[in-house]
């Protein structure tokens, strides 16, 4: 009888292609004859595919629960690295579409030029024209040196004295608001030296800052404006996101090294 | 120790089809932000965003169970339109749609599921949220778990294997009887 436990159990092992060939045969034969056997058989497997949907679905949710969780808590951890989200704005979206992993091709470059070198060495296999070629590059890495050491003559005797050098140049490096409440995020190569810190944009014209926390490491300082009267910065444009960036995540820097954005682009690699 | 990850996005896509977890966390927190944006930029919460966000990844996830899914856009683009289109629901169903929502990344025109399994499924949701225990549990060890009648039977105290069957046998029947009640209810609206 249809509803039966005997047959509910039937048509359970009927599902699953339990059923001995005899069992089968009679069961089939069932079926031809009886149109409310082939409903339920229908019925069981609806319920049964709805009803692994529905757990499976659960169990997920579960899952992404767990990671939104630990999300959350690493936000509120200052080990998480901290990375600026845009909001909408039109003008940057081509970029995005024409990104490029950096590493990738900074490893493409080291080959290259290694693979130079090594042919350069072997020399006694060489016809003319690859050795004219060869000489042609002994030249420019000569070159390269006498300029290198030139630089670091200069970052030499600069070091012998650091905060005259500095002094009388004055840095510029550029930062971004962590909050509206006045704290800026920068390098700390930026700060590293300096006696006095302003920052400038063109909301405001100069505001007094103190560098409250370095990082040498990460090469990171946090100021705070420090300026009499300051309240705040108003609305950013943007969010932070809190939890740590992600390999593969395409990134974007915007840098004030003169007086123009610098924009760069590439994808955090771990 | 930091694990290898997935960096690109056919490897995320490929290990998201065989349910890798750590793909689903590093999807899962890459895409995060942009829909959150969304949804709060249009009149939702935080934990609105959230379920909005999850709903979809589910989508995402199932899809990629069938193998002959392929996802021809980014994943944040698939996510975003899908997420784009639970909020526009969600904002009809409250009367507060206004004709358009801020647009805050690229979207794919992403047609809804098939409504008929979707509606089974809602209806199976609401089958289980009656079922009750030990029912609920003893069906989920069973179908989804795998476990045996004879484990099932140790777990719930039952005296014998029989019991137990027969306890299962009853529990199946309920929730039967429950989904089509509310899948016929709701094919009969009009």
């Amino acid at each position: 009888m249809i509803g039966s436990r005997e047959t509910e159990e039937l048509i359970e092992r009927y599902c699953n292609g339990d059923l001995s060939a005899e069992e089968l045969r009679i069961f089939e034969q069932w079926l031809e004859n009886d149109s409310a056997l082939v409903e339920a058989v229908d019925q069981h497997r609806k319920v049964i595919a709805a009803f692994t949907v529905i757990e499976e679905r659960t169990s997920l949710k579960e899952k992404l629960n767990l990671i939104h969780d630990e999300m959350e808590t690493e936000a509120f951890s200052f080990k998480a690295p901290l990375k600026v989200v845009k909001k909408e704005a039109s003008g940057i979206k081509g970029f995005y579409q024409r990104h490029r992993v950096i590493s990738i091709a900074a490893a493409v470059t080291v080959f290259a030029v290694s693979g130079t070198l090594l042919t350069g060495a072997l020399t006694g296999l060489f016809s003319t024209k690859q050795q004219s070629a060869y000489q042609a590059l002994r030249l420019e890495v000569e070159k390269l040196k006498r300029n290198q050491r030139a630089i670091i003559n200069g970052i030499n005797e600069a070091k012998e004295n650091p905060e005259e050098a500095v002094e009388e140049r004055g840095f510029i490096g550029t930062g971004m608001a962590l909050n509206t409440d006045g704290f800026i995020l920068t390098s700390s190569h930026v700060v590293k030296v300096a006696r006095k810190i302003y920052i400038s944009n063109d909301k405001f014209d100069q505001l007094k800052v103190e560098v409250i926390h370095t990082d040498e490491l990460l090469d990171i300082a946090v100021l705070k404006v420090t300026e009499e009267g300051f309240k705040s910065f108003g609305d950013l444009p943007y969010n932070l996101k809190k939890s740590a960036a992600d390999p593969g995540e395409r990134v974007f820097t915007l840098g004030y090294p003169r007086q123009d954005v610098v924009y760069n682009e590439g994808s955090v690699i771990w | 120790m930091k694990q290898v990850q997935p960096v690109f996005e056919e490897e995320q896509v490929a290990l998201l089809r065989q349910k890798d977890e750590q793909a689903l966390k590093i999807i899962y927190r890459q895409h995060y932000p942009a829909i959150t944006n969304m949804v709060v930029n249009n009149g939702g919460s935080l934990a609105e965003a959230k379920d909005v966000y999850q709903e979809a990844v589910i989508v995402l996830y199932e899809k990629l169970q069938d193998e002959s899914f392929e996802l021809n856009c980014r994943i944040k683009t698939f996510l975003y339109s899908v997420s784009r289109n639970i909020w526009l629901k969600e904002l009809k169903n409250r009367n507060r749609f206004s004709g358009s929502i801020i647009e805050t990344e690229e979207y794919a025109d992403i047609g809804e599921d098939a409504s008929e399994t979707e509606d089974q499924y809602q209806a199976m949701n609401q089958a289980l949220s009656n079922l009750g225990e030990p029912c609920a549990t003893i069906l989920k060890d069973f179908y989804i778990e795998k476990s045996s009648m004879e484990l099932i039977t140790e777990k719930f105290g039952y005296t014998n294997t029989d019991n137990a069957k027969n306890q299962k046998y009853k529990c199946l029947k309920r929730l039967k009887k429950l989904f089509f009640n509310y899948y016929n209810n709701e094919n009969e609206k009009p």
